[in-house]
């Protein structure tokens, strides 16, 4: 099968939906240039008035991909960087998640709220944050955090194809990962985990980048212990299923999670994991998240943010 | 100025304590909030805490006892003080460090009093994971057997899994088997002190009464069996009616009716001995031993009495025997409730323990008690033929300073007739 990079599978997943259906546009900062190749080019095939470069006002992208969703478009709203979702923060979180429940579920709103996320790039508290926690605390919005370019493309489409606002957190640490994508249309549906890696001793549940520390530690831990690593791809819907069989055979739970931690996404697989399968647990779940903390800047940021040798010796402390 | 250390006042009815064991030594610095003195009141004991920082000057050593709010102790301000003091009152015997005295004391002195560290006792819990514990429930393993190798001792499933191989047995040198040297419980005369229940309330008043009454009179039991195919046959056919009748009929209503017959005709049963008399009572009030809830090792016992039972009929006895042992299980019967008998019936077959006798004691100053144990089918020989009746069993005590074998055999032999032949119930 042919590699693409997970930019590329990000751009690729746009123009196929914006070929194939006439309702979906792009509207962002710089959209036409592609900040980060994710929408480089498009411009040419598809004209300004569907990539549509907007001033520098969140608010406005935001808006407009809410009203022009409720009028039928599928517009796709690039943000940039996640940590700018504070700034309209009315439109995503209170009009487009809640829209379709507060008119009885007659309005649809199917938009996409494209941003990147993450840190380990040295670029300081406002260009780094991972806000799960803020997307998944606000009920009507999805969330889909691909970890390679095979999800980043299948979950892109599937994002835009969806009737409820998504929002989609591509990882800035992956945009140059590659990897194998089919070139015939596909979709991945939401709220179906993968496991990443197979074992028997303690499970490692890790979205978007955090795979990456696991499936490292795993490896590196694989004389003494036999990780399982789940991805669980998108975490709301989040596949719970595929994470407690995994609990119910290991009997052992670390959760990674970049953004931070408290009441975060970890604090709350945690809970749910312990409500449904407490009795399997041999051990106290461990989490390894981003301190309650800002995030600084330069080398001082891997003093916040999760880092693999915390991901080995959580993974050490659940088996001790 | 020196702080003293005294007997705190612990409860309402509390007057003193005994000293078991001082925790320092004389002269020693002790700091405020230090558990300095183990005290022992009512088989409970107290670590006392010094109010205050000083050097230590005994005044009381182990084994004596002390009222509340007496000194027992000072803490001195500074060694001048201390030296002071101890020529003013020398230091108490023992006072050098724990004595025999304490070793002896019915309580070992837990850990933290000897380590004067204040506060709460060990934590005695046994740290086991969820997973390991689901299987330890499923093969009913005493999870304290099982030796832990996570943080802290934690047992893991491993553990668990370990241990089921082992036959589920306890490896004989590595399992912990609770002694006396991990036991923070109570020890008394080298026995292990599972629990302590204050011999006071109900406990402490059957505990005297029953001790009381057979040092204060003759008893004797007599035993033997009533036929009573025919009063198991009324009662079921009363039991029917309950809805006409408004109260369902027991076996100790049926009993307290035909004894309040009995009783009639045989005064001398239903009798006191008062000064230097035997009264015999005109009036019948017949008591009814009633077992109140289990607590966690314990029931309480109480006689709640029928007054008048020869006047009331069934219905009104057995609608009086019902509002009393409510009423005591309830907690809120009256003290005429439970006086004034004449006569105890005491009817165990209840428990259900099947065919046995027992020697009832007396409820005084009353001179007989009727137990009654429960019906069972028994063969008995009627007329040359062994057949299969219904049998109750009866101990009837009696104090033999007043009632002779002669009367009482006559009382059993009226109460019997009633019991076997019930239609003479009718009769009066």
């Amino acid at each position: 099968m042919r590699e693409l990079m997970y930019l590329q599978a990000i751009n690729e997943a746009l123009a196929e939906e914006l070929e194939r259906d006439e309702k979906v546009f792009l509207i962002g900062e710089g959209v036409q240039t592609g900040t980060f190749g994710t929408t480089t080019g498009l411009v040419d095939r598809f004209g300004p008035e569907r990539i549509m470069d907007s001033p520098l006002s969140e608010t406005a992208i935001a808006g407009v991909a809410v009203g022009a969703s409720m009028l039928g478009y599928r517009p796709v709203a690039d943000l940039m960087f996640a940590d700018f979702m504070y700034v309209c923060a009315d439109e995503i979180f209170l009009k487009a998640a809640q829209w379709r429940f507060m008119h009885g579920g007659l309005q649809t709103l199917p938009c996409v709220f494209m941003a990147n996320i993450g840190a380990y790039r040295k670029l300081g508290n406002e260009h780094s944050q991972c806000p799960f926690s803020l997307v998944l605390r606000s009920p009507g919005l999805k969330l889909a955090a691909p970890s390679d370019p095979y999800d980043a493309k299948g979950l892109l489409k599937t994002a835009i194809r969806d009737n409820n606002p998504v929002v989609y957190f591509f990882h800035k640490g992956l945009l140059g990962m590659s990897g194998p994508v089919p070139e015939e249309d596909y979709t991945i549906p939401f709220g179906q985990a993968v496991v990443r890696r197979e074992g028997d001793d303690v499970t490692v549940v890790a979205p978007s980048f955090m795979g990456f520390w696991a499936i490292a530690a795993a490896e590196e831990l694989k004389d003494r212990f036999s990780v399982e690593v789940i991805d669980p791809r998108t975490l709301e819907p989040l596949d719970l299923d595929t994470i407690l069989v995994s609990v119910r055979k290991t009997g052992h739970l670390v959760i990674l999670d970049e953004d931070t931690e408290r009441c975060g996404f970890a604090a709350e697989l945690a809970m749910q994991v312990m409500e449904k399968a407490f009795d399997d647990l041999d051990a106290p779940i461990k989490r390894v998240c981003a301190a309650n903390y800002p995030i600084p800047g330069g080398v001082m940021e891997k003093y916040v943010i999760p880092q693999p040798e915390q991901v080995m010796a959580a993974i050490e402390e659940v088996m001790a | 100025m020196a702080t003293e250390i005294v007997i705190p006042k612990l409860g309402m009815t509390m007057e003193k304590a005994k000293v078991v064991e001082w925790s320092a030594q004389e002269g020693d610095w002790i700091e405020e909030g230090q558990a300095v003195l183990v005290i022992e009141t009512e088989k409970v004991t107290h670590e006392v805490e010094a109010l205050a920082s000083g050097f230590l000057h005994i005044l009381l050593g182990p084994g004596t006892e002390a009222a509340v709010g007496e000194a027992v102790g000072l803490l001195a301000e500074s060694k001048e003080e201390l030296s002071a003091l101890q020529a003013e009152r020398p230091a108490a015997e023992g006072a050098g460090g724990p004595s025999e005295a304490a070793a002896s004391a019915s309580t070992k002195p837990s850990p933290e009093s000897a380590g004067a560290k204040p506060g709460g006792g060990s934590d005695r819990k046994i740290k086991i994971s969820p997973a390991a514990r689901k299987i330890a429930r499923a093969h009913n393993l005493d999870i304290a057997l099982i030796q832990g190798t996570g943080p802290g001792g934690r047992i893991k499933k491993e553990d668990v899994e370990k241990f089921l191989e082992q036959g589920g047995k306890p490896a004989a040198t590595e399992a912990p088997v609770p002694s006396e040297d991990t036991w923070d419980g109570e020890v008394v005369d080298g026995k292990r002190v599972k629990a302590s229940l204050p011999l006071a309330g109900i406990r402490g008043a059957v505990a005297e009464h029953m001790h009381r009454s057979l040092a204060v009179s003759a008893q004797l039991t007599t035993m033997g069996e009533f036929d009573a195919t025919e009063l198991v046959r009324l009662r079921q056919s009363l039991v029917e009616k309950e809805a006409e009748l408004g109260v369902r009929i027991s076996y100790t209503d049926i009993m307290v009716y035909a004894l309040a017959r009995a009783l009639k005709k045989n005064p001398i049963i239903n009798s006191s001995i008062v000064g230097d008399a035997v009264k015999l009572w005109e009036d019948i009030h017949i008591g009814v031993a009633v077992s109140l809830q289990w607590e966690e090792y314990d029931a309480g016992l109480i006689v709640v009495v029928v007054k008048h039972a020869d006047r009331k009929s069934l219905v009104e006895i057995s609608r009086a025997i019902k509002d009393l042992k409510t009423k005591a299980r309830e907690g809120r019967i009256g003290l005429d409730e439970v006086t004034g008998g004449t006569f105890t019936l005491s009817n165990v077959g209840v428990f259900g323990q099947g065919y046995t006798f027992s020697t009832p004691v007396i409820n005084q100053p009353e001179s007989a008690i009727l137990g009654i144990g429960g019906i069972l089918d028994r063969p008995v020989v009627v007329e040359g033929e062994i057949v299969v009746r219904k049998i109750m069993n009866f101990n009837l005590t009696f104090d033999h300073r007043v009632i002779n074998g002669g009367p009482a055999g006559k009382f059993l032999n009226d109460l019997g007739e009633l019991v076997s032949n019930p239609y003479l119930l009718l009769v009066p």
